[in-house]
This record gives structure tokens, sequence and C-alpha cells, in this order.
């Protein structure tokens, strides 16, 4: 035992939680230089996907390859909803309960008619978001969330 | 097989950790809240000289040099690297910071190879750190008066000369310049003269000591700056966050008493992970019954290792013994007492980071005597030493590589900010008329947003904001 604890064998154990530390922060790091980050690697397939996520960066990249903010599209389960679900931007915001990025989706010209307002105004509950969306309500839109 | 000395050793560590923070750091957007401001300002400030005499004669703090910095900096830019040029000067200071306190500690034998891992994930752990990363101004100035503390002490344990002599006092003019906790160059190098090393002869000590005085002639004299008042900021108070008029409320007829708690909770601070700028959180998550493991991992990791260092030091009062250990101890000491005197006004993180560094210079001393020490313990006395000493390591490791969860966080929220700035500013009827810094901002947008980020904001996993939480 006396030699297992010898001062050098002890200074490099107690070195050991350094070192294993710094190779996984470094792994880490370039891992997401390389364009997949092992934590964080959900990354927006459309335009409703990136506001689902909360992601105004990709929303605005998006929106500026000429991605139409009013058109639906495809947001995986459990991101908002359950199941799968065709979704617009505006009502995939709102579900994500997120007033900035509505608010960013109106400043990039989303202009929903009065049915997809409604089911966005009826996805979320959050105050600030239907403040916003009541800003902008469309023509003949309702505030009706009673079930059919 | 060519053997790696101790030394290269260490500095191959201190490599691998300070590449992954600089990614870091570069993989960042330049932050809007207290910097693009400053930076707007560098475009219309004709030179850096103007930015230095103009930001001479502004508000109650002498920090001309801040000014002039940015407009160094984004001349540097040429009109069109902003980001690389902000952001690579960040890292570069980061570099320099880990490289300058790995040379600090003269790692020679094995034994401070362990000493100096250890030593390396309490700088890169410590919450002060953290104030050093994420945010800039858009220079982090808190992280440049680090690196000029440990500018100074590696100057003091050099073999001196007139040339050191100088070093040190341009060292101390730029730093007192730059942000007022950059006069603890001169404690540094006092600290480190009274305790032998005297890199820095007397005859520098005189010379610091000389430009200290013109400081104060130039700031309460000529210039008449006074000090900041209460109301300057806001600050955190025992479970909360206090707005400069709740403060001037709550404690605008008994000052002293604020300033009081803001010296005490700085140096706790940095001894014991609480409070956190002026906040409970432990204490608070405590009676707010929430999850308690993360809360404690800071406070306990900090708490052992400021126990270790006080039973270091006692022991090596009742000995009389007096080498590089208690030297890093009165450095140490000294620099966190005036430290946390620096910040009598409010509570900051960022503040206390210089104390912070030298927290863990003296951790190295605590650490490598420990080891050194134990050699003359019985086997199983070692042993157990060693394991607390590894399990110890581990638990800074983990607040170490949290720094990777905050910075990506931190980005996330910069770039959001810029998203939706253009908006957001022509809303509130900000958006500037000139058609140059229009074309600035959008091209800082531009550089901002099309930065992949990895998205933390969607809470998949939870597990790193439960470990590491705000």
């Amino acid at each position: 035992m006396a030699r297992l604890v010898d001062r050098n064998r002890a200074s490099v154990l107690i070195a050991l939680p350094t070192f294993l530390g710094a190779v996984l922060y470094l792994i880490v790091v370039a891992a997401e230089i390389a364009g997949g980050h092992p934590i964080w690697y959900l990354e927006a397939r459309n335009l409703s996907e990136a506001v689902a996520l909360r992601d105004g960066a990709a929303a605005v990249r998006l929106a500026e390859q000429k991605q139409d903010v009013n058109a639906t599209g495809e947001v995986r389960a459990r991101l908002i909803l359950d199941d799968t679900a065709m979704l617009t931007p505006i009502e995939a915001a709102a579900g994500a309960r997120d007033e900035d990025i509505v608010q960013l989706l109106f400043d990039l010209g989303a202009s929903p008619d009065a049915a997809v307002w409604n089911r966005a105004f009826c996805i979320s509950d959050a105050t600030r978001v239907r403040e916003i969306l009541r800003a902008h309500r469309p023509p003949g839109a309702v505030e009706d969330c009673a079930e059919p | 097989m060519p053997q790696v000395s101790p030394r290269s050793a260490t500095y191959a560590l201190a490599a691998l950790f300070a590449l992954a923070l600089a990614c870091d750091l570069l993989w960042m957007p330049i932050q809007v809240s207290d910097s693009l401001d400053e930076i707007l300002k560098a475009q219309q400030s004709p030179s850096a000289w103007t930015s230095f005499t103009d930001a001479m004669g502004q508000n109650v703090y002498l920090r001309a040099l801040r000014i002039a910095q940015s407009k160094v900096l984004f001349d540097l830019s040429w009109g069109r690297h902003y980001w690389l040029v902000y952001r690579g000067f960040h890292a570069a200071l980061l570099i320099a910071a880990i490289v300058l306190f790995v040379r600090a500690l003269r790692v020679e034998t094995m034994v401070d190879f362990g000493a100096a891992a250890f030593a390396l994930v309490v700088l890169i752990g410590l919450h002060t750190f953290r104030g050093m990363l994420q945010e800039a101004f858009p220079i982090n100035h808190h992280l440049e008066i680090v690196v000029a503390c440990l500018i100074t002490i590696n100057l003091a344990r050099s073999r001196g000369g007139l040339g050191v002599d100088i070093a040190a006092a341009l060292t101390f003019t730029t730093a007192a310049l730059t942000l007022e906790s950059g006069l603890l160059v001169w404690v540094v190098a006092v600290g480190a003269w009274v305790v032998g090393w005297r890199g820095i002869s007397g005859r520098g000590i005189a010379l610091l000591t000389a430009c200290l005085l013109a400081y104060m002639v130039l700031r309460f004299g000529y210039l008449s700056k006074g000090l900041p008042v209460l109301t300057d900021r806001n600050s955190g108070y025992l479970l909360e966050r206090l707005e400069p008029d709740q403060i001037q409320q709550r404690f605008g007829a008994q000052a002293y008493w604020f300033h009081a708690y803001n010296v005490v909770v700085s140096a706790t601070s940095v001894l014991f992970a609480e409070p956190q700028s002026g906040v409970f959180i432990a204490v608070r998550g405590w009676l707010q019954r929430g999850p308690m493991v993360q809360l404690l991992l800071p406070v306990i990791s900090s708490v052992l290792t400021t126990a270790l260092m006080v039973w270091i030091a006692l022991r090596s009062a009742r000995l009389r013994a007096f080498d590089d250990t208690e030297r890093y101890f009165f450095v140490f000491i000294a620099v966190l007492a005036v430290n946390a005197a620096i910040s009598y006004a409010y509570t900051k993180d960022e503040i206390v980071s210089p104390a912070g560094a030298f927290y863990a210079l003296a951790a190295f001393g605590a650490v490598r005597q420990l080891l050194l020490v134990s050699g003359h313990w019985r086997p199983r006395a070692r042993m157990a030493g060693t394991l607390l000493l590894c399990a110890l390591a581990a638990l800074w490791t983990v607040r170490s590589v949290g720094v990777h969860y905050k910075l990506r966080w931190q980005a996330t929220r910069h770039q959001l900010d810029w998203v939706s700035l253009p908006y957001e500013w022509q809303r509130q009827d900000r958006w500037p008329s000139d058609p140059a810094a229009q074309q600035l901002l959008l091209q800082l947008r531009r550089t901002a947003i099309g930065m992949h980020i990895p998205n933390t904001r969607v809470g998949e996993p939870e597990w790193p904001g439960r470990l590491w939480p705000d």
C-alpha cells in the first residue's frame, strides 16, 4: 500500500480528474465545431420546427432562404404535441409558449388567416403570447377555444 | 521513450482546457447589452486618443483605457471582422491568463504537477472565473485585470532588473486606467515583495507607489471624480437582488451597513462560493425546498478547499515554516482583502475575479504542502488523504466542465438578442439614422445569426440545467 500511494503516484491520481475533464471538454467542443454537438443535437428541419425549438436565429436564416412564414411544416413528436403534426410557424411558436418568437414571426411578415390564428390562440395559454396574437388578430378571427 | 517533465505535463493539461475554453468563447456572437453601444461609440470616435481623452472627463469612474481599447479593436477590424477581433481578443486574453497562471506555479516536481492540476480546476471551476467569460463590454475588462495581476506575480517571481520594474509600472498604469480593480496590481506587487518575491525591486515598488499616488491625485484632485453612490447599480442582498431605488429606500440613511455587507460577502463568496453576487443562493434553494445537490456542489468543494488551506496555514504557523506555500497564502489574503474592500459599492462575482485567481494559487500551495506532508503519514492515512483530494479534484472538475454549458447557454442568449434587435429598436425609435451605423448593426447581426449554435433552449436533455443551475 505504501508504494501505491507514494507522492508521485498520489500526484498522478489527483491530476486524473482534471485530465479527464479537460479531454471531455475538448471532445465536446470539437464535436460541436464538426457540426454535431453530442448533448444539444436537435436541429430544425423547417421554419415550423425552428420556432418550436425556440431557435430564433434558425427561423431568421430559413426566412431569409425564402421559406414561407405562413406555410405549414412537419413538427416532430413531443416538440409541441405528442404526435408528429403539420403546423404553421405561428401555431408552433404559440405552442412553444414563447412570446419573443411569436413577435419575431410577425416581424418577419407572418399573416395568419382566421383559422390559423384561432388555432394558435387556443394552443397556447401563455398570457403574453395571447396578447401579441390579439394585437395581430386578422378579420373574422374569434377567441373560441371550446372543444367541438 | 522520451519522458515528459512535470512542467510540460502541466502546460499540456492547461493547453487542453485553454483550447476548449477559447473555442467556446470564439463560438459566441458579440453581445448586445453593455457592448453594442460601446461599439457604436467606437465607430463614431475619430481616434483611440479621442476616445481616451473624452472618457477622462466622463462620469464618476476613471476607465479611460477601457473605452480606448474598444476603439483600437474596432479599428483593427478593418470594417469587416468585428466578431473575429473582439472575440479573438477575448480568447487570447483567456489563454494568456491560463498560461500566466501555470507559469506562476513554477512546477518542477511530480508533486507540483498534481497540485497544479488541482489548482487549474479550482481556477476554472470557481464561479468568479465564469464572469470573465460569459460577458464582454465588448472586451472583458475583469479578465484583463486578472491577466495584469498574474503578469505582476510572474514579474515578482522573475530574476528582476530595470526592465521588470518598468514592466510592472506599465502593467499597473494600464490596469488602473481600465478598471478600479486594476489597483490590485499594486497590492500583488507589494504583497509579493513583503513575502520575499523581489523580482520587482524596492525601486520598482517605489515607482508603482508613485504611480498609485499619481492615480489618486488625477482621479480625486485634477479630475474631481468621486466614488460610486448607492444608486449606481443593482446588487444582491441576502436572498434577493435589489434595484437601485430599493437600495436607496432600504439603506439610504445607513449606507455603511450595505457597504459592510458587500465587503464581507465579496470575501466569503471567494472562500465558500456563497453568496454569489451578494445572494445566498444555496440558502434560498434550501428555504424554497429546491433540489440541493447542485447548489451544494460549489459550496462543498469551496468549503473543503478553504478548510484545507486553513489547516495547512495553521500547521505552518505552529512549525514557524515559511516557504512558497505561505507566500501564496499571504499574497492571496492581501488580494482578497483589498478586492473585497473595492467591492464596497455593489457586489458582483466578476469584481472579485482577481481574488478568485489568487485563491487558486493558494490552493496549489495547500495541495502541494499536503502531498509533501502526507509522505510522513501511515500508508492508510496517506491513502485516505489521496482519495479525499482526488474526490475534491473531481468536484472541482465537474464545476469546470459546467463552464461549457454556461457559455453555450450565454451564446444562445446573445444570438437571440441580435435576432429581434432591428425590430425592437425600430419599435422603440432607437434605430440609428446614420447609414454607417445601420450598416454596422446589420453586419454584426448577420454574423451573429449566421452562427450555428447548439440549441440549449429546448430544455432537452434536462440534466445540464439541473447540474449547473443559474
